[in-house]
This record gives structure tokens, sequence and C-alpha cells, in this order.
């Protein structure tokens, strides 16, 4: 039954129909060809996968994205990044990285990140020699720090299915997020310089100051929309509708930049591009439900828990395991079927289970940008215009780069227990 | 009706799906405003706010995905695709049209069958209390409408492959 | 060989408990001519999706507290009654009572569901980010409740602002004080470890949460009646043997919240009883104004007037 699954979604996507149709089909077949759940469930899952609150942050982030280009905010933000650290290599490459941290300190959805931030700086690092892959690269696998850093919707319901605290999953995430972030900088950074990126002229104070005016009140929104949260205006899936409030309020009266056409353009555009997004989430929603009441998942972890392996091998199997289950589940699904049965390995073991819940959310997170499958790929490859083979190669050294970032997280248990045993 | 006529009614839907789409969002936006201003103010509480934007955005996902599906722009691994061209390119685009019409068809069906099902439970929502069949019969009609959108565009193929075979190759 | 898929919301409590026992009462009667698959923590889909996977028969059987399916049938609304039992000897006094038992089994079989387990819960308790100590501290508090006039209306009645907010956002907006607090019962608070967010919970027994187990019943039907007496049987037996662990694991979820630095609030005495026959009224007008729910809440009404003697 896996194997009819697994190949016809293979071959389906390999031919280039659409990823939900090539699920779809695989889910279609395994339930007629096996006897079992009704296949009304088929209607029942696809609903189902799209019927959760969390999923909101995606048309919100996507249309705020969409907002701030057209209002100009956008690009107010990155000219004063480029006036500031232009002398930097690959100071355009951090803009996006240090973008992509900024929504997921703000949202809990990697895919929104990815449209958001693609949207705006894409365009630049082409324009600015970054070359189709690295930009690409850039911008598919920077989105994944979203749902490590918090708020996160993968750490909320690992901390709902694991019995484990939300607030210091989102403590113990912070660190992890960051060193990731360093790691990716770092990379940027130096394959830029020995890519001999062209950089900007030397850093003037005038030029600064400029670009600091033109972008002031773009910089508000951030800040508007992190205030809101940590004040308790609005929580973390509404901060989407906030922001996009927000950057309305700057497009119509701050900068007068929108038109009311504008905006509804802009407005059909972002619905297209949800609705792209969460045809692959409701799809993936049917394998999940197929592989769990198949006993797949169960299966695969059994055989782990029946290895006897020391707590180190279990990390790192479990590693594997996550890498290549992040192939074909949707990350919520992935952690609401496998963290009740892999926590009681890991607490048994005397592996902290908040570290364990912040090494399966890196995993996952990972596997959202990891060839051949994964959601932020897809988005990537709508929203960017881009080639799936242009985004295969560019993503690959940074699945090398994060993959290190996971080692030492999962080495290095003090990377996430540390802030949360200083709080407590 | 002649066949221009037939295009013009059909951009005439395209452009007001599209418009729905686009007003649903923005509506979208001002119920999670005023739903938090609501509740942060403590003046008034929105009860089924939320399923209204979870039920909005499903039906905004599933219209959109009919247009998606007449633009060919569903997201896919285009690696494929975009190393054939001429005959084989065409030969392919009707082979993945002819699976998306079965398998969409295929969920439409069961999705028909789920829908009045629930109908003659008379299920309603937790907090607005609409009828359920409201929200699942986004699937049925996306479903459905993809399956009959990418059955025109595939026919449309044929036509071209098969006219095309007397002219080049 | 058939299998029946048991789903629930939660895990290791009451209800994953009484699945538990229901699993290996099953085993010990039919052996394998039925398989029991125990589904925990939303692993078919959130709460309506069971709901409906239930009424539809994609999964047979589905355990849940009442107030989460007061949409499939109003009349589950009558246990939720806020004030109508006073503590876990009523509900098991009720609903284990054989001829309650009978009438409670039956109930919704003209929804399609047939009730399998009827199991105690636990109390429904304030959590909030202040502690609420006197009946003027509810006035103006933001309080988290299900989007129900069952828990809507009381919560007005006594001053506060009944605030209904989907489950992901209840604890950033706890943290961040966008809502003051929320309604909950004490096992779901320590699961949850709340205590990291707000470590104030005030024991006003608006109502004792009861949770049940609805199975399909084509699916029901469709079985031998061996299978379908098993399971009756084995229902009951479970919901029996699971009481007094429901009962332990309340007052170990009390414990477990004072040792992780939590604070169980009582109001004083005549401010309780105020509260309660506030409760009572604002439930009653509720219901009485649906004669079908009403005929339920009048059924438990009455059998608890037998236990108390009166
Ligand atoms: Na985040
Ligand atoms: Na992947």
């Amino acid at each position: 039954m896996t194997w009819v699954l697994s190949i016809a979604i293979a071959i389906l996507t390999a031919l280039g129909a659409p990823i939900f149709v090539a699920l779809l089909a695989g889910a279609s077949l395994a339930l007629l060809l096996f006897p079992g759940p009704p296949l009304i469930a088929l209607h029942q899952t696809i609903f189902g996968g799209l019927d959760a609150y969390a999923l909101l942050s995606v048309p919100f982030f996507v249309f705020a994205g969409e907002l701030m280009a057209i209002s100009g905010i956008a690009n107010r933000l990155i000219g004063l990044v480029r006036a500031l650290f232009g002398r930097v290599p690959g100071s355009l490459g951090l803009a996006a990285l240090g973008g992509s941290t900024l929504i997921g300190t703000i949202c809990g959805s990697s895919a929104a990140a990815v449209a958001a931030v693609g949207r705006n700086i894409h365009p630049q690092l082409i324009d600015n020699g970054y070359g189709k892959q690295r930009a690409a690269g850039i911008i598919t696998s920077s989105g994944a720090i979203d749902i490590v850093i918090p708020p996160s919707i993968a750490m909320i319901l690992y901390g709902a299915s694991a019995e484990q605290s939300i607030p210091k999953l989102f403590i113990a995430g912070i660190v992890p997020g960051l060193v990731i972030a360093l790691l990716m900088a770092g990379y940027i950074s130096t394959s830029a310089a020995i890519a001999r990126i062209p950089r900007q002229a030397r850093f003037q104070a005038q030029a600064a100051f400029v670009a600091f005016r033109q972008a002031f009140w773009a910089l508000t929104m951030p800040v508007f929309v992190l205030v809101g949260i940590y004040a308790g205006l609005f929580s973390p899936t509404e901060a989407g509708g906030f922001a996009c409030a927000y950057a309305l309020f700057l497009g119509f009266v701050v900068y007068r930049t929108i038109t009311f056409p504008a905006m509804l353009e802009a407005a059909v555009r972002s619905a297209m591009m949800t609705s792209r997004i969460m045809m692959v989430v409701a799809a993936a929603g049917v394998i999940s439900w197929i592989l769990t009441v198949e006993g797949i998942p169960q299966a695969l972890i059994q055989a782990t828990a029946d290895a006897g392996l020391s707590p180190l091998g279990f990390l790192l199997i479990v590693n594997l395991l996550l890498l290549a289950i992040g192939c074909v589940l949707d990350p919520t699904s992935a952690i609401l079927v496998l963290s009740p049965l892999l926590v009681p390995i890991a607490i048994s073991l005397g592996i902290d289970p908040i570290h364990f819940g912040v090494v399966m959310t890196v995993n996952l997170a990972i596997g959202m940008f990891t060839p051949p499958f994964g959601l932020n790929i897809f988005v990537a490859q709508s929203v960017l215009g881009a080639r799936t083979a242009d985004i295969y190669r560019g993503v690959l050294p940074f699945v090398a780069v994060q993959i290190c970032a996971l080692a030492f997280i999962t080495l290095i248990p003090g990377l996430s227990l540390w802030l949360v045993d200083s709080m407590s | 009706m002649s066949a221009n006529g037939i295009f013009r009614l059909e951009a005439l839907a395209v452009r007001l799906i599209g418009m729905l789409l686009g007003l649903g969002m923005i509506v979208m936006v001002a119920v999670n405003v005023a739903n938090a201003v609501g509740r942060y103010s403590g003046l008034f509480a929105l009860v089924g706010a939320d399923e209204l934007l979870v039920y909005g955005m499903i039906w905004i996902v599933m219209l959109g995905a009919i247009l998606a599906a007449r633009d060919r722009s569903h997201l896919s691994i285009n690696l494929l695709p975009s190393a054939v061209s001429g005959r084989s390119a065409t030969a392919l685009q009707i082979g993945i049209g002819l699976v998306t019409v079965a398998v969409c068809a295929f969920v439409a069906w069961q999705s028909f069958d789920f829908v009045q099902r629930i109908a003659s439970l008379n299920q309603a929502s937790m907090g607005l209390g609409i009828p359920m069949v409201v929200p699942h019969s986004a699937i049925l009609v996306g479903f459905g409408g993809i399956a009959a959108v990418t059955a025109v565009l595939t026919a449309l193929d044929i036509a071209r492959f098969a006219s095309a075979e007397e002219v080049s190759d | 060989q058939d299998t029946m898929k048991l789903a629930s919301a939660t895990i290791n409590d009451v209800q994953h408990e009484w699945q538990k026992e229901f699993q290996k009462e099953m085993e010990a009667r039919v052996g394998d001519a039925l398989t029991v698959e125990i589904y925990p923590a939303s692993q078919l889909g959130a709460i309506p999706r069971m709901a409906e996977g239930v009424l539809l028969g994609t999964i047979e059987a589905f355990t849940t507290p009442t107030a989460f399916v007061t949409n499939v049938d109003p009349r589950f609304q009558a246990f939720d009654m806020p004030g109508l039992f006073s503590d876990a000897d009523e509900v098991s006094a009720v609903i284990h009572d054989p001829e309650f038992r009978d009438y409670l089994e039956t109930l919704f079989l003209d929804k399609g569901l047939r009730i399998v387990g009827a199991i105690y819960n636990s109390p429904v308790l304030m959590l909030s980010r202040e502690p609420v100590t006197t009946l003027d501290g509810f006035d103006g508090l933001k309080v988290r409740t299900f989007a129900s006039p069952l828990q809507m209306q009381p919560m007005s009645a006594i001053g506060a602002n009944p605030t209904p907010l989907a489950l992901s956002e209840v604890i950033p907006q706890l943290q961040s004080g966008g809502i003051d607090g929320m309604l909950a019962g004490m096992p779901i608070l320590t699961a949850f470890k709340f205590y990291d967010t707000a470590v104030n919970v005030t024991d006003i027994n608006m109502s004792q949460i009861v949770s049940v187990t609805v199975v399909n019943e084509t699916w029901f039907q469709s079985q031998s009646d061996d299978v379908k007496t098993a399971i009756l049987e084995a229902g009951r037996a479970a919901e029996e043997t699971v009481f007094p662990w429901g009962v332990a694991n309340v007052e170990r979820a009390n414990g477990a919240w004072l040792e992780n630095g939590g604070t169980i609030h009582m109001l004083p005495a005549d401010e309780k009883a105020e509260l309660q026959e506030t409760f009572a009224r604002v439930g009653n007008e509720i219901i009485d104004s649906q004669p079908d729910v009403a005929e339920v809440r009048d059924r438990i009404a009455a059998r608890l007037k037998e236990v108390r003697g009166e």
C-alpha cells in the first residue's frame, strides 16, 4: 500500500503534475486498491487539512508581503540595509535572511515568510548579481527559521501532543534559531565574497541618514507588529492581519503610494498564492492521515525503539527519520503523529523533552526545503518564478549549513536549555 | 452562442471570481482586525470570527484553485516540462491534464457524497451556527471546477495536437 | 477481521485511560475478532473532524467531552449545565445508574450514534493571571470560554467578559495579557503545563465535565452479535474501572499544580454559594428555552434528587 502510494506520487510529480494532484492520485489509488476507510475520507481529510485557525497566517502574511512591495515599504527597508551594510559581502542576501528572521519572530509559518520575503528581495538579488541559483537558495532556506524562532505553530503542537510547556519551548527555540541564522549569515557572506558579488560603495553617513529618513515609517511596521504581539493587542496569527492593515495605512496615508485598484490587485494575487500553497497543504493532510491509520509512522518508531540505541544514537536515527519523513508529511501532521510516540522513548533514554522538541522542530524545518519535496520549495518556485532545477541546486549548500546547525543543536543540549534554565 | 461570445463570458467569469477573491481577502483582514480590537478593548466579542475567517479561507483556496487550474499555475516540480518542447511537451501536458481531470473528478464525486450526508445530518458550526454544508461545499465546488476547467483545456490541447499532426513533425 | 479506530483529542488522561481499558476488555472478550486501535492527541484530526468522522463512519468511535459535540446534537448540553452536579460522586451516581445508562446509550441513535462509554472527567475551574478570591474579582476579567452560551452567559452574569478564542492562541494571549484567564479542567491545565504561564486557579466548580465515547451505529450494527455485546459490556466495564482512576487523576493534577508553584483559590463560603446559584439560574434559563435539552436535564435532575435523598 505504501509502495503504491509513494510510486504513484513520485512518478506524477517527476512528470510535472501539480503536486496536489500527484498526492491525491496516490491517496485515491491507495484507498481504492486497499479497502479500509470509506472513500469519503478523501473529502474529510482535505477539509480537515484546511480547517485550522493557525493556517490563517499564510494568507495574511502573503498579503502583507504583497502590500509591502506595492507600497514601497520593502524597497525603503532594503535601501536602508544597503546604505548601512552595503560594504559587507553579501549584504543583500543578509537582508533576505534578516527579513525572514524578523518575519519569523512575528509569524509561525515558514511558507508565508518565503512568499513575503521572496516577493520583495528576490528581484533585487537577481539585479545585484547573485545569480538564479544562489538567490533562490537564500530565499527558500531562510524561511525555515520561522518555525524554530517563537512564536511557532510547530512548537505549540509539539507542546500539546507531547505534554510539554509551550512557553519553555518558545524560549528554548530562541538560541537555536539564532545559531541557524548566524551559520547561514556566515555562509551567505563568505560565499558572496568568494563569488565576488559586487559590493556597494564605502559607507557614507550622509547617504545612510537619507536612507534612514526614507525608511523611518517603514521601520515602524515590524515594530508595530512586535509590540502588538507582546503587549497582547493581538495574537501571533492575528499579527498577519494587523501587518496588512498597517501596510495599508502606510501605503494609503503616509506614503500615498497605494491606490484602491492596486490594493485589490494585490489581494487577488495573494488569494491565488494562498490557494496554490494550501492545495498542497490539504493534499499532504490526506497522505498523513492514510499513513497514520495504516500505522506506518508507528511501525518506524517501534523499530527505532526496539533497536536498543544509546541516547546519541537515538537522536541521530531520529534526525535521519525526521528528515526523511519531512519529505512527505507536513510538519504539522508529522508532529501530531510522531511526538506522542517518540517523546516517551526520548524521556526513557534521559533526553530532555524540551531539547527533543527543538531538535524535532529544526529537523522538520530543514525538511521543508530539502529536495525533492518540501512546501517551501514549491512556494519559492511559484513566487520567484524560478525553475525547480535552480532551486534544487541553490538550496543544497544551505541544506548542508542547516544540517551543521542541527548537529550543534542536537549535540549541545545547552543551546536549547540554557535560556530555559536561567529563566526559571 | 458564438465561440467569441463564450470566450468573452469566460473572461468575465474569471474577472468576477478574481474580484471576489480579492474582496474576500480584504474582508478577512477587516474581520481579523475588528475581532482583536473588540477583544482587547473588551467592548465587543465577535463570536465565531475564527470560524468565519477559516471558512472564508477555505472558499478562497478552492475558488482560487479553479483559477490556478485555468492558468496552469498550480505548484509543481517543473524539471521535466521545462526540459522538453514541441510535440512531446504537448503530449506530456495532455497526459497530466487527463490525470488531473480523473483525480479531481473522483475527489469531487466523493465530496458530493460527503456533502449530501452532512446536509442530511443538519450539522451546524459551533460558533456561528451556520450549516456545515456551506464550508464543506467549497471542496465540491473547487474540485468539480478544477476537473471541468482542466477537461476543457485538455480537450483543446488534444485538438491542437491532432491538427498539428498533419502539419509538423 | 475488522478494525475499530478509537479517536480522542487528549492523551494520558481519563479518556485515554478508558480507551486503553476498553481495548483490554475487548481483547479478553473477543480476542482478535475485532482490533481496537487507539488514536489519542488529535492524530486523526481536529475535534470537529473527529465528530464528523464518527457521524459518517470514516472513524468508528470518538471519545470526547460532551461540550465538543453539542453541534452534533444540542442534547449533549444537558451535562454541561452549570451548577448541575456538585461533585464526582454525583456524576457517577447518575451516569453509572443502570437505568439512566440504558437511556443514555440509545439517546442519540437518531443521529446515528450510540454511546458506549460514559466517563467522569473533571470539574471546570478558572485559570487567571491575577488571583481571584472574591466575586468582585471577576469584574471585567477577559476569560477564554467556548463559543457556547452555557459558558459565555454564566460568565457574563458574574461580571466577567467571556472571550472565545482558538485553542492555539490561548497561551500566547495569556502570556501577553490579551486575555486574563480561561475555563478548563485541572488535568488539562497540568498536562499543558499552564503553570508556566499563569499560576492562579479559582475553584469555581462551574460544571463537571462528562466525557462520552460515541460509536457509529451503522458500523456497530454491521458487527456480529457477539462483538456487539462485547462492545457494550466492555464499554461499561471500562467506565466503572476508570472512575476511581479519574477521581485520583484530578487529585494528582491538583497536587502537580501546587507542586509547580500554582495556587488554588477558594471563594468565601457565602460568595461560593451565590456563584453556584447564579450559575444554576443562568444555566436553567438557557436550557429551559430548549425543550429537548430540558428533558435530558430533567432526567438527570430527577436521578440526582434520589441520590441526594431529597
Ligand atoms: Na516564528
Ligand atoms: Na523535504
